[in-house]
């Protein structure tokens, strides 16, 4: 295990350098002199001199290669750069706002997890009932909900109107004086309308899969088999085919991150979560190029990891797949 | 292919079980606390003090500021904990704060500051100008960098004695790039200025404005508390909490939950009549005046008359209306001194006349012959583009829905293109590659004539040296207000004639505060963040 | 019905000129309903909105030029759909029903499925509207009248959606909205699956150093979530309505290609490519006659996913304030002006997000159809 881990994380090295190269060149391909971004009205006064320290400070006096070859050493080593609009190092402002956006995540992928997969077992159980039909077409028509008016609606509803959640934010103003029990229910209250909002349409999606794929291993002879041997219906469905039907979901769940990191930028946006998605979405109004780049990166290297992380559980939890035969794939 | 070896069958194995052991649950507490903790790694110490007694007020920040840099480079609570060398007065006129009184060499270069003698930092040392030199210096290294004039263009800084020093600058420099805090000495001097931007201090500052820094809870709030030493005595508000919001902050402050909130003028519907507040708007900062760029080099706008035209076709009274913004604001044509703007002494403007302004437009040749709504001339069309902010400070998105359907009306089809603010300073006032824009002129004659809006090379394609030569009149004999006076009225006449620029407002401010907050009154005095050691509360029935 | 005569046919056919009755008379009914509703509707529009129909002719604008001309075109061809249809019927006569081509079995049973055909006429309507928007407007879109009187006026039998800041009519507003909507999701669909299925060729076509190049880049490409990567384009390049369809498509495409390089390969090894080579028929003629019928129902169901996804992305962007940018309306950038003026004014945010949301649903259920029409079972793995 531990050599295939190894194997996994040295094949991502090309892909990472790839994202960090890619984020490069597109940023450096942006019309115009990122200096003058960065000093704005001011630039018409300053000291031409004291203007090229700052591009020394920032790394722009170079070739264009050079800087490159600089960017990815220092991305290797940690450092992202220095914010153009926070003037901070970029892996300080990241390390302040990954975890808010992994909260978000990690509680909108226990809340898919819980919905969708139970919502996708009872389905398939009761295939053509009336719950099923509500299933499989509501799960369609949730999933299909653009994200930010669910929210805004929501918010109208349930916060404008009903006073039930706060309007944004992460925790109430007199958090401080809060006992401990008391914090986690306020960072709890503050955190159900964005997580229901990502969680609820990837919930749709996972229900969906999961009744396809518990149909799909309900046909297989070794669960007609069990039927047949005269196990009870229950029996055969938890122990027989939900543990087959549930070990693709794992890969599923990698795929799906990608979405909820882009669905992040959108929902903390609304709610003023301080996460990754509202720091991308700040930069790129900001043209703030270090943190756009900075965040960009860390998007997919999260992305990448959140895959690798899927594979090896993938491998652990299946008895049936080798280490050889993943690396096929 | 899906087939489970037959020994796995059995139920021990199976993660699911159908009642969840007590264990279990235990475990998914703890992770969800873990979850929570992990965007809780700061928390500050002193966070279980209960609320101090005595007068308490809330604003509303936007979350968007980072919490940290208010202390490294300006942000609203700088205002509080640090003394700046002088500020502005609600007319627009620098006065003196750290700085008692400053004086300058006749080509702006070198200044002389006198420091008062009365500033104590928050732990007792008094400030010097060896502090302020310290500031300059450490904001000026090469790890640091401070990008303003007045730091990165110093000579040299000679410190007289303990409150005199000396600046002398590359080139000539005004109080308005100015606006710097001053750190102490004798905390950061050992520091290591290339991690300036990781200092504690910047989590517990020491300053020696009218407020000291209490707290801090990430992402949350920042308290402060009333200076008892403050040179001009302890303020009245003894506890100032400021909470990071949502940009819309109206929820919050419906609720309840904050008393005083800056607002964008689209959101003030959304207060309705709820008497709990009050809206307030500054115009404090008019040293900018906002309008319409017309670009002379654009074949539509080199007539004068059809710029006239443009402008009598535009209803900005009812402009200003729509963009929620107060009816006491003067509509004016010219640009003007403090003065004769704080008196109100301006000329009377172009009325709003659209009938005028299509017999001007027919005119000047442009007559809709096609009719497709859109005037032509010698086959080309009556059409431009307007570029504009996203909003913010400047004209945005809706004045240009708004002047967009003006203009409709006489025949002149207006594209609107919405541009990111430095994209937008980029092709105004540096390449010229505009039709028209939203954008401001500074209302000094020595900042205009730096900007080169009216000199040749002009990027507006708008050069007249008759105006030139009276601004530089105006910078050289500007000192005496009288004098200054005459020669804006005699470059009203050019304005008035020419209208290179279609003015719609100065830069304006909205601020909501409850009533019980008193000291605050538009335009002058709107800005808390400016006046908070002047406010007081007083209990509405 | 083979026994009737000439003259018989001749008048049916004469009756089918006006759309529909040629069917209703042969007992077609189903389809004659359809047919004369459909032509009744352009009639009602055509009728009603007489004067702007003009208009368009007098007109520089081209869009509305497109509207008027479409609506003509659309009786025009329905009436010649129409009589040819009734041509069939009457010569084929019964031996119509027997056909059993895989496609009119999938049609068939795509018909089966209530809920795909009515998101078909979902969507079948939203873009008949949209290319209809400058007839249909009850409203000026962009006109602005007593701005303080007509602002945010409730939704009433004047304003069906009510108006907003400007006092304009969000009807009329979301109805150009859907026009920029729908056709930057399709351009961008389109511009995807090209760029995907052309890039996915190439590597399968060449195979060796240049495919796994190739496709290492689309690695990298996927491993960006998909919305940050259009952030970060729009956020370097100035967004208008044809860099934002580039920047929707170009972000979009890899899945695409790394699927037709799978299928492309998957059939290279297959035995009739080996035997077709044997025999000397060149290898590409054999895989493009077969990837088209394998790949294509995938492509169909992703394809009108896509759609949506690219509608998602716009309006996403777009209610950033980084999509399409007022005052060109879109239905992002609509509900964002609503989100201002939420307390106020929910009816704003509302109606543009409700459009969009019903425009997904439809899009979505309609890939649900094709999907279980084309191939019931099996494809369901790839495309969750």
């Amino acid at each position: 295990m531990g050599w295939y881990i190894l194997k996994r994380l040295l094949q991502a090295i090309p892909l990472l350098l790839g994202i960090i190269t890619v984020t490069f060149f597109i940023v450096r391909l942006a019309p115009g002199d990122p200096m003058d971004i960065y000093l704005e009205e001011d630039r018409g006064q300053i000291d031409p001199q004291a203007i090229e320290l700052l591009r020394q400070k920032y790394g722009l006096d170079q070739p264009i290669h050079i800087q490159y070859v600089k960017w990815v050493a220092n991305v290797a080593r940690g450092d992202l750069g220095e914010s153009f609009r926070y003037r901070r190092p970029v892996s300080q402002l990241l390390a302040e706002a990954i975890p808010y956006t992994l909260q978000l995540t990690i509680l909108a992928v226990v809340l898919d997890a819980l919905i969708g997969i139970t919502l996708g077992i009872i389905s398939a159980v009761k295939q053509y009932s009336v719950l099923d039909k509500i299933v499989t077409l509501g799960s369609l028509v949730i999933y299909a909900i653009p994200g930010f008016w669910l929210a805004l609606m929501l918010v109208l509803v349930f916060s404008v109107n009903l006073g039930w959640f706060p309007t944004s934010q992460t925790r109430s103003m007199d958090y401080g004086f809060l006992s401990f029990s008391g914090k986690v229910l306020d960072r709890l209250w503050h955190l159900v309308l964005p997580v229901f909002v990502l969680g609820v349409a990837s919930a749709a999606s996972t229900a969906r899969y999961m009744r396809n794929r518990l149909l799909e291993v309900l046909n297989e002879e070794y669960v007609l088999s069990a039927r047949a041997r005269g196990f009870r219906e229950r029996v055969v469905i938890l122990n027989h085919a939900l543990r087959n039907a549930l070990i693709p979901i794992i890969t599923i769940y990698g795929m799906k991150l990608p979405f909820l990191l882009g669905g992040a930028a959108i929902i903390e946006s609304i709610f003023a979560w301080p996460g990754m998605g509202r720091l991308a979405v700040e930069a790129v109004s900001g043209r703030d190029y270090p943190l756009l780049m900075a965040t960009i990166t860390m998007g997919a290297v999260m992305t990448v990891f959140g895959n690798l992380l899927a594979d090896l559980t993938y491998v652990w939890v299946d008895p049936r797949v080798s280490y050889e035969g993943k690396k096929q794939r | 292919m899906n087939y489970l070896p037959p020994g796995s069958y059995s139920m021990t194995d199976t993660s699911l079980h159908t009642s969840v052991p007590r264990t279990t649950l235990r475990r998914a507490a703890l992770a969800l606390s873990c979850l929570l903790a992990l965007a809780n790694v700061s928390c500050s110490p002193s966070s279980d003090r209960a609320p101090a007694q005595g007068s308490s007020i809330t604003l509303l920040k936007s979350s968007r500021i980072d919490e940290r840099t208010w202390s490294a480079f300006g942000g609203f609570g700088q205002y509080l904990v640090f003394l700046r060398l002088f500020r502005k007065d609600e007319t627009d006129e620098q006065q003196p704060r750290l700085a008692e009184r400053w004086e300058h060499s006749p080509d702006y270069r070198t200044w002389t500051f006198h420091l008062r003698r009365d500033v104590r930092w928050h732990d007792g040392v008094p400030t010097t100008a060896h502090d302020v030199k310290f500031t300059l210096e450490l904001l000026a290294h090469p790890a640091v960098l401070h990008p303003s004039a007045f730091v990165l263009n110093i000579e040299s800084i000679t410190v007289l004695d303990d409150f005199t020093l000396t600046i002398t600058y590359t080139r000539p420099m005004s109080l308005e790039s100015g606006s710097i805090a001053f750190y102490p000495k004798h905390l950061l001097e050992d520091l290591d200025p290339s991690e300036f931007f990781s200092w504690d201090f910047w989590t517990d500052p020491v300053g020696n404005g009218p407020y000291r820094y209490v707290r801090h809870v990430p992402k949350t709030m920042m308290e402060f508390e009333a200076n008892p030493d403050f040179y001009k005595g302890k303020p009245k508000i003894e506890r100032l909490v400021l909470k990071f919001g949502p940009d819309a902050g109206l929820l919050e402050l419906l609720s309840g939950n904050v008393d005083i909130v800056g607002i964008h003028p689209s959101q003030i519907p959304g207060l309705g009549e709820d008497p709990r507040f009050r809206v307030y708007y500054s115009e404090s900062n008019i040293t900018w005046a906002h309008g319409i760029f017309w670009n002379q080099r654009h074949p539509l706008f080199r007539d004068a008359v059809v710029r006239r035209a443009l402008t009598l076709a535009i209803n900005r009274r009812e402009l200003l209306q729509v963009l929620n913004y107060s009816p006491d604001l003067p509509i004016f044509d010219v640009i003007y001194t403090r003065r004769q703007y704080l008196q109100r002494q301006l000329p009377e403007p172009l009325p709003y006349d659209p009938e005028l302004a299509k017999q001007l437009l027919e005119a000047a040749g442009w007559q809709d012959e096609d009719g497709d709504g859109v005037r032509e001339r010698a086959g080309a069309e009556a059409r431009f583009t307007l570029i504009a902010h996203r909003g913010g400070t400047f004209l945005g998105e809706r004045a240009a829905v708004y002047v967009q359907d003006q203009l409709r009306r006489v025949g002149i089809r207006m594209d609107v293109q919405i541009l990111d603010g430095s994209v937008m300073t980029e092709r105004v006032r540096f390449a010229g590659e505009f039709d028209a824009a939203f954008y401001r002129t500074p209302r000094a004659a020595y900042r205009m004539l730096r900007w080169n809006l009216f000199g040749e090379g002009s990027r507006m394609g708008y050069h007249n040296p008759e105006l030139v030569r009276l601004l530089r009149e105006a910078v050289d004999m500007g000192a005496d207000p009288e004098v200054e006076d005459r020669i804006y009225r005699e470059l009203w006449d050019i304005f008035r004639a020419d209208l290179p620029i279609t003015f719609i407002r100065t830069q304006i401010g909205h601020v909501v505060a409850h009533r019980r907050i008193r000291g605050l009154s538009s335009p002058w005095r709107a800005e808390p963040n400016m006046n908070m050691e002047d406010l007081w509360l007083e209990d509405v029935p | 019905m083979r026994e009737r005569n000439s003259d018989n046919h001749s008048s049916v056919l004469r009756l089918s000129l006006i759309p529909g009755l040629g069917h209703l008379v042969l007992g077609e009914r189903r389809r004659g309903v359809h047919l004369l509703a459909f032509a009744m509707i352009c009639v009602l529009i055509l009728t009603s909105t007489w004067e702007r129909f003009l208009e368009a002719f007098q007109g520089s604008a081209i869009d509305h030029w497109i509207a008027s001309l479409f609506l003509v075109a659309c009786l025009l061809s329905l009436s010649t759909f129409s009589v040819r249809d009734v041509r069939r019927l009457v010569t084929l006569g019964d031996e119509r029903v027997q056909s059993k081509s895989p496609l009119r079995i999938a049609l068939r049973r795509f018909q089966a499925n209530r809920l795909a055909v009515w998101s078909l006429y979902v969507i079948g309507a939203l873009y008949f509207i949209a290319i209809l928007t400058p007839l249909l407007t009850p409203y000026d879109p962009s006109a602005i009248e007593d701005v303080l009187e007509t602002r945010y006026l409730a939704p009433s039998t004047a304003h069906l959606f009510g108006t907003d800041e400007f006092g304009r009519d969000l009807f009329s507003r979301a109805m150009y909205g859907a026009r920029v909507s729908l056709s930057i999701g399709l351009l961008a669909m389109l511009i995807a699956k090209l760029v995907g299925t052309t890039y996915g060729s190439i590597a399968a076509y060449f195979g060796g150093v240049v495919d796994n190049v190739l496709m290492r880049i689309v690695d990298v490409i996927i491993a960006f979530p998909t919305f940050f990567l259009m952030l970060m384009l729009v956020g370097v390049f100035e967004a208008n309505l044809v860099v934002l369809v580039l920047i929707l498509g170009l972000t979009s495409w890899p899945g695409t290609a790394r699927f037709i390089r799978g299928e492309i390969l998957s059939l290279k090894e297959q035995e009739f490519t080996e035997s077709a080579r044997a025999i000397g028929l060149p290898a590409h003629l054999i895989i493009v006659r077969h990837l088209i019928p394998s790949a294509l129902s995938p492509v169909l169901v992703s394809a009108a996913l896509a759609v949506a996804g690219m509608i998602g992305a716009e309006a996403g962007l777009s209610f950033l304030g980084l999509g399409i940018r007022p005052p060109t309306p879109s239905w992002g950038n609509m509900v964002s002006a609503g989100s201002d003026a939420l307390l106020v004014a929910w009816w704003v945010a509302f109606f543009p997000g409700a459009l969009l949301t019903i425009t997904l649903i439809a899009f979505s259920l309609f890939a649900d159809g094709i999907r279980d029409a084309l191939d019931p079972k099996a494809l369901m793995q790839r495309f969750v």
